[in-house]
Order: structure tokens, then sequence, then C-alpha cells
């Protein structure tokens, strides 16, 4: 998945193999967005933690969206400009559910073996 | 540029202008929002390839490519590409009749049933048995050195030439007595009707 990743003010942070994925269908299961508005809001979401770099972005919406689990269409912005909106597609919210699983039993997991 | 390419770059460049505006409105101006933006989104070359690897069906599309690029390059220097075809085709050629020659003689079986059970019987002999009838469909006998070699004999030679055989199956060639009773053992193993038929019948 190459470089997934990040920083801010805070500490580097490396985020795990396969996440990005799934934190690109969190943010678009709550409303369709832009390359750019996935990238503020992961940052917003994570209080300036995740910070998402545009090398992995880009590349991984184009493979969700080949996959089927997102729908992109071009529409006129705020501004007048022709953007790319992503959205999720049913297939994608499948494929959140079940990653948002896995992610909540591996969490729980690493909890218990770090308390 | 390919349609898809337009939408590619019309997707980045949307995203650097809006970037940008963002910039601008915290007191940026335009100049330097948009070399922040830039600086930003990275090496933009190598994320459109990275975008364009994710495409279904991309590796054909590259694949039309480079046969294009390498159709370009030959033309320009024809000798090297001439001298390069020509090394090719040598090569190819070598290794193609050595290959071919190695399955004849090595690897490939002999057309019969079960050739596995095959032993090669051959005989020598220094001098002619004096009763022999030596009539070889095709062997060789040479008279200068009175060496007789043969892959093949008949009933009547063999009779004649009871001195002595060499007998080469799987195992190193050895030595043995033409007797018959000999003969019966060393081709025990095999199925009799499989045998020439001039053994089979010195079989008997």
């Amino acid at each position: 998945m190459g470089q997934t990743m990040c920083r801010t003010s805070m500490p580097t942070t490396l985020l795990l193999q396969g996440t990005l994925d799934m934190l690109i269908l969190q943010v678009l299961s709550r409303d369709p967005l832009h390359g750019y508005g996935i990238s503020t809001a992961l940052q917003q979401m994570s209080r300036e933690v995740l910070q998402v770099q545009q090398g992995s972005l880009y590349p991984a919406l184009h493979r969700l969206e080949n996959k089927g689990w997102l729908s992109a269409e071009w529409k006129e912005s705020d501004q007048g400009r022709m953007s790319k909106v992503y959205s999720l597609t049913k297939v994608g919210k499948k494929q959140l559910a079940e990653e948002a699983a896995n992610w909540r039993r591996m969490a729980a997991a690493i909890k218990r073996v770090m308390a | 540029m390919t349609p898809e390419d337009r939408k590619l770059q019309a997707e980045i460049d949307d995203h650097l202008r809006t970037n940008a505006a963002d910039l601008e409105s915290q007191g940026l101006s335009p100049v330097q929002a948009m070399r922040q933006a830039r600086i930003a989104f990275g090496a933009v070359e190598s994320i459109k390839e990275e975008c364009r690897d994710q495409r279904l069906g991309n590796w054909l599309f590259d694949l039309g490519r480079d046969m294009h690029y390498a159709w370009r390059m030959l033309r320009r220097s024809p000798v090297l590409a001439a001298t390069a075809v020509l090394s090719l085709g040598i090569g190819i050629g070598a290794n193609t009749a050595i290959f071919t020659i190695i399955d004849c003689l090595m690897l490939r079986s002999l057309p019969v049933e079960r050739p596995e059970e095959l032993f090669a019987v051959k005989w020598e002999a220094k001098k002619h048995p004096d009763d022999a009838v030596l009539r070889f469909a095709n062997g060789s006998s040479d008279d200068q050195s009175g060496l007789m070699v043969a892959n093949f004999f008949s009933l009547r030679s063999y009779e004649a030439l009871r001195s002595q055989m060499q007998v080469a199956g799987f195992q190193e060639p050895r030595r043995v007595s033409a007797g018959a009773t000999r003969f019966r053992q060393l081709f025990q193993p095999a199925r009799r009707e499989r045998l020439p038929r001039s053994f089979a019948a010195a079989l008997r």
C-alpha cells in the first residue's frame, strides 16, 4: 500500500497496513467528498494526528473505485469548479462493516495485551 | 493524453486549487498559496503513475506504449536493431537445434509399447564363424579388421555365433556367453512376445 502515513505537530504516527482503506470508507460513510475533502476530514476527525499524504490517498481512492467500493461523479463545486466526488457504494458499506468489526477485534486484543 | 489521464489531471488540479484557496483564506498570496499546495501534494507525476497502475486493464495499455516506444527506438538505430535481431535469431536457432538433437537422442523414448523393457543386444566377433550366414538388414561388417558389429541378427546368425556376445541393458554392458539358457535369464523380466521374432525363436 506504499507509504500510508502521516505526520503532524505530534510525533510521527504510522498507519497500520490496510487501515487507510478503512478510514476512507469511514469518512465517506458520512458524506460524499472529493479527494481534498477526504484528506482534511481525516485530519480533523483524528484531531490533527492523522495526515494522509496524497501519494497514498489518490491511488487508494482509484483502487477502491475499481473494486466497486466507491463510486465517483463529477460535480460543480461552490467555487464553480468541477470536482470528482466519491461516495460509498452498497458493496463499500458492507466492506466497511466487515473491516470495522475486524478493527475492533484487533484493537481490543492489542489493548488486552498492552494493559 | 487519454481521457482517463485528462480526468486524473483535472482531479489533481482541483485538489491543488481547493487547497490553495484554503491557504489564501489564511492570508497567503495566491502565488504563495499555490506553491504551498504543490509542495504539500508531492510529486504529481509519480502519484499519477500510481493512480494509473490501479486502473483495470492498465497493463495492456502499458504494453502498447512499451511496444510503441521499442519500435521508435529500433527505427532510430537500424544497425543496432539488425544486430540484436540477428543475435537473437542465431541464439534461438542454435538452442533449438541442440535441443532437438538431445531430445531425439536422449529424452524421447522409442515409439513402442513399454519402452522401458527394451534391451540393446549387439554382437561382435573378431572373425567370421565358419558356418555363419552373415546377411544383415542394417549392420556393418568390416572385412579389413575382421570386426563384425550389427544391431540386428537373425536366428541363423545367432546359432552360428555362439562364441560370445556383448549385452547392454540398463546396467553397465557385460559380456555373456550366448547360450540359450543365459538368454532366457537375461530376458526373463521382459515379455517374450515383445522380443524380436528371432530372439523369441531362440528362447524356445
